[in-house]
C-alpha cells in the first residue's frame, strides 16, 4: 500500500484563559470547542464538510462536561453533518498531538481524505485528576503517581539547574509571549470566544511582564527544599486548538495551499519519575523518521510543562535555545492539558511563518512517563 | 415604599461598606463617585477574599454593585428607590450632591446622608421642598456589617412617616436603628469621642503609656479589643480629631468641652501623619511581623512593651462586663484611679446630654454597645458600681455631678427586671417606664414564664407552644461559648423520649446567647487523654454519635438554629437538623484537626450524608463528595457567613438565612412547623465511598503537602486518618456499600487514637491557652 502525504490546511485556537478570574471560566468546553471548530470551517469554507472523515478530540479528562465522548459531542454541536464519526483520545498532556496521529495515520493510509484534530481542557471545570480518582495499590506502591512537580524536581536535581536559570526561562517565555501579541503573531491562530454574559475573549490571559522581584520571593511549590515555584511551572488554564488535516490530493483537487506538511511522529515511554525527559527520546526517534537533524528544525515548539524540565531537555539534548518556542512557551501561554499536543504543533507552522523557515518540531512530555513529537515541513 | 434598588453617592470606604451592607441581603446598588476607579479600588478592597474581616457574605456579591460615575446620574438615578449620600464631611460638597440629587431622583426615592455629625437641618436647606421631605440622616457604623446601630436623624422637614418606615427595615435585616436628635456628632460618636480623648487627655498625668491605655481600656471596661489608641488607629487620627473638634466649636455651653481640644502631641501626631492604618504609622507600627509602639515622650517607636495588672487579671474572671468594670474600679492602685476616673466621667457626660441629645438613656447606652461594641453601657455601669458609691467617686474626682443622679439614686437603679419585664429610669417622668418589648420569641421572657420543661446545667428544653420544644444551649460557665459538655450530650439523648412522653412534634436547636456552640469542652477532653481513659473517651463519642445521629433519623423534623460561631461540636450538632435557620453571621465548620482530632460526634458521617444527599442527582461517583468533605475537615475550613457556608457545602443551598438574631428561633419554629406533616423519617443509608484506591489518592497528596513543607508528620498523621474514615476504610468499594455504623465506628477509633497522640494532646492543651491552633 502506498502511504499518502498528509498536510495542514489550517489551524486556530481559542485564547488561552487563566484559572482565577479567567474569561473562559463562565463557558463549558464542548461550547468553546464548538465555537473554534466552527470557526476554523467558516473560514476554510472550500472544504466540502460531507467529506470530513471524522473529528478526534483529545483531552486529558475527558469527564464531566467534557465527557460523553467530547469528540462525538462537538460534531453535533459545531454543525458538521451527522456522517462525520466524532471519537476522544487521552494521552494526557500529548492527548491532542495523539489525536493527530491518528487522523493523519487514517489518511496517509487512504481511510478517508479530511479530518479535523482537536485538543481541549478546561481546567477550572474540570479539575486535574478528574472528579473520582482511583490509585491502584501496585502502582501507587512504585511511585506511580508521583506528582509533576516532584518529577521536574528530579529532572533539576540530576542536573543541578538552578532556581535562578528557571526563573530567567521563565520570565524569557513571559517576554517572547508579549512580545509575539505585540506584533500581531497570534492574530492567525487565535479566534475570539463569545461569553455568555456578553463579551468575548480575545487574549491569552497568562502572558505578562515579568516582575523579577515579586518571582524570586514567591515560596517553592513542590519541595520545601527544591527550587520550583508558581512562576517557574505552566499556568493551569483553559482552551482548545482545532486542525485541518487533509491528503496533499485532496488539498490540491481542491485548490488549497496547505499551510505544512506532517513528515514524521513519535509517541515513547521513558521513566515516569522523570517524565519531563519524554521529548529526547520521541524528537530523536520522529527525527530519524523524517530522516532529519535536529539542526535542520528552523524552530521548536517544547512544551514548557516547567521550565526545569524544559532546561533539562534543551541541554541533555543539545536543543539551539534560540530556536526554541520563539513566540513563548506554555509557562507565559498556560498549559491546558489535552490542548497543548496540537497546540504546539499549530504555533509551530506560525513561528515557521514568521522567521519563513521550512522545518519545525513540535513535541512534548506527558504525565507517567511518555514523550511524543511531530515534524513539520512548509514545503 | 420598598427599598429594591439604591444608589450610594461618594465610593470611599463607608460609601463601599454601605453598598456592601445592601449587597449583602440582595439588593443591588449604583456606587456613584466623580472618578470610576476610586469605586472600583474600594469594590476590590470589600470584596478582597483574604480579608480577616469581610465586608460581603461573600466575595461574589460584589456583582450587586454597580460603580458609576456622578454625570451618569441623570440616566440611572431614578432606578433607586433610596439615595445615600457619603461624600467627604464638608458641608459645600455635600450641597453640591444633594442639587445633583434633587435634579435626576425620582420623586418617591429616600434620600439620606451617612454624615457622622454635621446638621442634617443645614443640609435640607439646600432641598426642594419635595425632596426634604423625603430627606433623613442615616448614619451608619464602621465596619457597617458587624456595627448593627443605624443613627436616624431627622430634620425640621422629615416626614416621620419616612423614619418609620426605615425603622422597620433595619429591624427586619438585623441592624439596630436609634433615632436621634439633629445635635452636634449625634448619640454615638458623641459620647463614644469624650471617652476617647478622657483617656488621652489621662495618660500624661497617670504617666501611662501606649500599651497600658489599650490595656485598661480593651475587655476588662467592657470594651473590644480595639481599646482606645487601637481604635483610633483603626479610624484614623485625623477624623478623630475632626469629630472631636467639632463638639469643641459646635458645643460651648459643655461643662467639659476642653476635653475636645487635642493636646500637644497629638496634634503634632495629625502634623507628622501619624494618623494609624491608613498612613502606616499612629500609636502602632507595623514592622514586618512584629508591632512597634510610639513612645511619647522619646518621640520614636519601639517594640512593644508586655504589661501586666493583677488586677486585669481578676477582672477576666468575670464573663459579665459590669462585673468586670466594678471590678477595675474598686481597687486602690493607680490602674484602678484611672478607671474609676474615666468610666465616671463619661457616666457624668452622658448623664449631662440627656435633653439635649435625647431623652432616653437606654438610648445612650445602646448607642455605644450597638455602635462601638461596648458589652455594658456608660450609664448601665452605674448600676453595677453603685449609684451612691458612684457619686462619692465623682466627688473625689471632681467631676461635675449631673442633677439627675440624684433622681435615679431615689430611685434605687437605673435599670431593673420585675415579672418577665424590663425598664430603665426615664429622666423626664424620674421613674422607671418599660423597655420596648420584643418582637419575636424571647427565651429569657419564656423562661421566666414556666415554660422550661427540663433543664440541666449547660442545656434547657423549653415549651416554644403549638407542639414544638426548643433544645437550649447555655453553658452555665461559658454562656458566650456554650461547649458540648457530657450535660448537652445527655439531654440531647433525652429528647427522643420527651418527645413522645410530653406530645412535642418537633424540635428545634439554638440558643440567643453571643454564640450557638464553639465546639466541645476541651478540658474535660484533656484530661481525660492525660488519665489515659480511652474507655470513657470512646463512651463519650459513642453517645454524640447517637446523639446527633438519633436526631437526622427522627421521626419529628429537628431545624437547627445556629448563629456565630458554631465549631466543632457544635457544626456536628447543626449537621443534625433536617433543615436549618441559619444567622447570616455564621462562622460554621469542623475545625477538630485545629486540636489535633477529628469530629467525634457523627460530623464525618453526617457531612458525607449531606454531601452525598445535595450530589445526588448529578451523579458523581464515589470520590467527590468524599473529597469535597475531606477538604473541608481536614483543612478546618470556617465559613465567613451564611451564604459563604452554603457556597462551600458547610451548610445546604436550601437552608433559611435570617438576618436579625432576635428573629431567629422564631424562625425556626416556623419552618419547624411547617415540616411536621410532610416529615418521614430518615432512613438508614448504605454509603458508597471509594475505599483503598481512594485513599491511596489522598495518601499521595498528603505525601507531596509533607515534601512541599506544607505540613507536619504529625499534620500528616490526622490527614490520613481523616482520610480513611470518609474513605470507608477497608471495608468500602465503589461495588461494595458500607453501614452508617460502620462509618461512626471508624471514626470513633480513629478520635481515641488520636486522644493518645502527645502532639495532639498538645494541640489541645495550646488551644486552651491560647485561644488560637498549633500546627505542630
Amino acid at each position: 500500500m502506498e502511504l499518502k502525504n498528509v498536510v495542514i490546511v489550517d489551524f486556530a485556537r481559542s485564547p488561552i484563559s487563566k484559572a482565577k478570574d479567567g474569561a473562559l471560566n463562565a463557558v463549558t468546553p464542548l461550547d468553546i470547542s464548538a465555537q473554534v471548530v466552527r470557526q476554523l470551517l467558516a473560514r476554510n469554507a472550500k472544504v466540502p464538510q460531507q467529506d470530513i472523515e471524522m473529528l478526534v478530540a483529545g483531552c486529558a479528562f475527558p469527564e464531566a462536561e467534557a465527557g460523553f465522548n467530547i469528540g462525538r459531542c462537538l460534531v453535533i454541536k459545531a454543525g458538521l453533518p451527522v456522517s462525520v464519526a466524532g471519537i476522544t483520545v487521552n494521552q494526557f498532556c500529548a492527548s491532542s498531538q495523539q489525536a493527530l496521529m491518528i487522523v493523519a495515520d487514517a489518511l496517509s493510509c487512504g481511510k478517508g481524505e479530511i479530518g479535523i484534530v482537536v485538543g481541549l481542557e478546561h481546567m477550572t471545570r474540570i479539575p486535574m485528576g478528574g472528579f473520582n480518582p482511583f490509585f491502584d495499590p501496585e502502582l501507587k506502591e512504585k511511585n506511580f503517581y508521583m506528582s509533576m512537580g516532584l518529577t521536574a524536581e528530579n529532572l533539576a536535581k540530576e542536573l543541578g539547574i538552578s532556581r535562578e536559570d528557571q526563573e530567567k526561562f521563565a520570565a524569557d517565555s513571559h517576554r517572547k509571549a508579549l512580545a509575539a501579541w505585540e506584533s500581531g503573531t497570534f492574530a492567525r491562530e487565535v479566534v475570539p470566544i463569545d461569553l455568555p454574559k456578553g463579551g468575548k475573549c480575545m487574549r491569552d490571559e497568562c502572558p505578562r511582564a515579568p516582575e523579577v522581584d515579586k518571582m524570586k520571593s514567591l515560596p517553592l511549590a513542590f519541595d520545601a527544599h527544591g527550587t520550583i515555584t508558581a512562576a517557574t511551572a505552566s499556568p493551569v488554564s483553559t482552551g482548545t486548538a482545532a486542525m485541518l488535516v487533509m491528503t496533499q490530493d485532496k488539498a490540491k483537487s481542491l485548490g488549497i495551499e496547505p499551510r505544512a506538511r506532517i513528515l514524521s511522529t513519535a509517541v515513547t515511554g521513558c521513566d515516569y519519575t522523570h517524565m519531563g525527559m519524554g521529548p529526547l527520546p520521541a524528537s530523536k526517534k520522529a527525527l530519524e523518521r523524517a530522516r532529519l537533524t535536529l539542526h535542520q528544525m528552523d524552530v521548536i515548539e517544547l512544551n514548557e510543562a516547567f521550565a526545569a524540565q524544559s532546561l533539562y531537555v534543551i541541554r541533555q539534548g543539545g536543543f539551539p535555545p534560540d530556536k526554541v518556542n520563539i513566540l513563548g512557551g506554555a509557562i507565559a501561554l498556560g498549559h491546558p492539558l489535552g490542548m497543548s499536543g496540537v497546540r504546539i504543533v499549530g504555533t509551530a507552522i506560525t513561528a515557521l511563518e514568521k522567521v519563513n523557515g521550512n522545518h519545525a518540531l513540535a513535541t512534548l512530555c506527558v504525565g507517567g512517563g511518555q514523550g511524543a513529537a511531530t515534524v513539520l515541513a512548509r514545503k | 415604599m420598598k427599598i429594591e434598588h439604591v444608589a450610594i453617592v461618594g465610593a470611599g470606604i463607608m460609601g463601599g461598606h454601605i453598598a456592601a451592607f445592601f449587597a449583602n441581603l440582595g439588593i443591588k446598588s449604583d456606587l456613584y463617585d466623580i472618578d470610576r476607579a476610586i469605586a472600583e479600588k474600594t469594590l476590590q478592597k470589600i470584596s478582597d477574599p483574604n480579608s480577616k474581616m469581610p465586608v460581603l457574605y461573600t466575595p461574589r456579591f460584589v456583582k450587586r454593585i454597580q460603580p458609576r460615575l456622578i454625570s451618569e446620574m441623570e440616566k440611572y438615578l431614578k432606578n433607586a428607590d433610596m439615595i445615600i449620600e457619603a461624600v467627604p464631611e464638608k458641608m459645600e460638597i455635600k450641597h453640591k450632591v444633594f442639587t445633583e440629587v434633587d435634579k435626576h431622583r425620582r420623586s418617591d426615592a429616600i434620600v439620606a446622608t451617612n454624615t457622622s455629625g454635621l446638621s442634617i437641618n443645614a443640609m435640607s436647606r439646600v432641598m426642594s421642598e419635595s425632596m426634604a421631605r423625603y430627606f433623613l440622616g442615616t448614619h451608619y457604623f464602621n465596619p457597617v456589617r458587624y456595627m448593627p446601630l443605624v443613627e436616624i436623624i431627622l430634620s425640621d422637614k422629615s416626614d416621620p412617616k419616612i423614619a418609620e418606615f426605615l425603622i422597620q427595615f433595619y429591624e427586619t435585616v438585623g441592624k439596630k436603628p436609634l433615632i436621634c436628635k439633629d445635635t452636634t456628632n449625634f448619640i454615638a460618636n458623641r459620647i463614644g469621642i469624650f471617652s476617647l480623648m478622657k483617656s488621652i487627655s489621662m495618660m500624661d498625668r497617670y504617666r501611662f503609656d501606649v500599651e497600658m491605655i489599650d490595656l485598661i481600656t480593651g475587655p476588662p471596661l467592657g470594651n473590644p479589643n480595639t481599646a482606645t489608641l487601637r481604635l483610633c488607629d483603626m479610624v484614623g487620627l485625623d477624623t478623630a480629631v475632626e469629630v472631636a473638634r467639632n463638639v469643641y466649636l459646635n458645643c460651648p455651653l459643655d461643662e467639659v468641652r476642653d476635653i475636645f481640644k487635642p493636646c500637644a502631641w497629638l496634634e503634632r501626631m495629625v502634623q507628622e501623619k501619624m494618623l494609624g492604618e491608613k498612613t502606616g504609622k499612629g500609636f502602632y507600627q507595623k514592622s514586618g511581623d512584629k508591632i512597634l509602639t510610639l513612645d511619647i515622650e522619646k518621640w520614636l517607636y519601639r517594640p512593644q512593651n508586655k504589661v501586666k495588672l493583677d488586677i486585669v487579671g481578676a477582672a477576666k474572671e468575670y464573663e459579665n462586663a459590669g462585673d468586670r468594670v466594678r471590678v477595675m474600679c474598686q481597687g486602690d492602685n493607680t490602674a484602678s484611679r484611672f478607671c474609676r476616673e474615666l468610666v465616671l466621667a463619661t457616666a457624668s457626660y452622658s448623664l449631662h446630654r440627656l435633653g439635649e441629645i435625647t431623652d432616653d438613656i437606654a438610648a445612650i447606652d445602646n448607642a455605644l454597645k450597638w455602635g462601638f461594641r461596648r458589652e455594658i453601657g456608660p450609664i448601665e455601669v452605674l448600676d453595677y458600681i453603685g449609684l451612691e458609691r458612684a457619686r462619692e467617686w465623682m466627688q473625689e474626682f471632681v467631676i461635675p455631678i449631673p442633677p439627675v443622679l440624684d433622681d435615679i439614686i431615689a430611685k434605687g437603679s437605673v435599670y431593673k427586671s420585675e415579672a418577665g419585664k424590663n425598664y430603665c429610669f426615664a429622666p423626664k417622668a424620674k421613674d422607671f417606664t418599660p423597655l420596648p418589648s420584643a418582637h419575636y420569641v424571647s427565651l429569657e421572657i419564656l423562661k421566666q414564664s414556666g415554660k422550661v420543661v427540663r433543664a440541666n446545667l449547660s442545656t434547657r428544653l423549653i415549651d416554644l407552644g403549638d407542639s414544638v420544644l426548643l433544645l437550649e444551649l447555655d453553658h452555665k460557665m461559658v454562656p458566650t461559648m456554650n461547649p458540648v459538655d457530657e450535660f448537652v450530650i445527655r439531654m440531647m439523648n433525652q429528647v427522643p423520649q420527651v418527645m413522645k412522653e410530653e406530645g412535642f412534634k418537633a424540635l428545634v436547636i439554638g440558643n440567643q446567647a453571643d454564640n450557638f456552640c464553639a465546639g466541645a469542652q476541651l478540658q474535660m477532653v484533656l484530661e481525660a487523654c492525660k488519665e489515659k481513659a480511652w474507655k470513657k473517651i470512646e463512651e463519650m463519642c459513642f453517645s454524640f454519635e447517637k446523639a446527633n445521629t438519633d436526631l437526622y433519623h427522627a421521626g419529628f423534623p429537628v431545624v437547627v438554629a445556629p448563629h456565630g460561631m458554631s465549631l466543632g461540636g457544635g457544626m456536628e450538632i447543626t449537621l443534625s437538623g433536617h433543615r436549618r435557620v441559619v444567622l447570616s453571621e455564621f462562622y460554621g465548620g469542623l475545625v477538630e484537626v485545629g486540636v489535633g482530632l477529628l469530629p467525634g460526634g457523627g460530623g464525618n458521617l453526617l457531612l458525607l450524608l449531606q454531601f452525598l444527599e445535595t450530589m445526588e442527582a448529578a451523579n458523581p461517583g464515589p470520590v467527590y463528595p468524599m473529597m469535597k468533605a475531606f477538604e473541608l475537615i481536614a483543612y478546618g475550613t470556617v465559613s465567613t457567613s451564611a451564604y459563604d457556608a452554603m457556597d462551600k457545602g458547610i451548610i445546604r443551598q436550601s437552608d433559611h438565612v435570617v438576618y436579625n438574631k432576635d428573629e431567629q428561633i422564631q424562625r425556626a419554629k416556623e419552618v419547624a412547623l411547617g415540616m411536621i406533616a410532610g416529615h418521614t423519617a430518615k432512613p438508614l443509608r448504605e454509603l458508597y465511598l471509594p475505599g483503598n484506591s481512594g485513599y491511596l489518592v489522598i495518601d499521595a497528596q498528603v505525601d507531596d503537602l509533607v515534601v512541599a513543607g506544607k505540613l507536619t508528620p504529625h499534620g500528616a498523621l490526622i490527614a490520613r486518618k481523616q482520610a480513611y474514615v470518609l474513605t470507608g476504610g477497608d471495608k468500602a468499594s465503589p461495588v461494595e456499600p458500607v453501614s452508617e455504623e460502620y462509618i461512626l465506628e471508624l471514626e470513633r477509633e480513629a478520635f481515641v487514637s488520636l486522644c493518645g497522640e502527645e502532639k495532639s494532646q498538645d494541640r489541645i492543651a495550646y488551644m486552651l491557652k491560647n485561644k488560637k491552633p498549633l500546627f505542630n
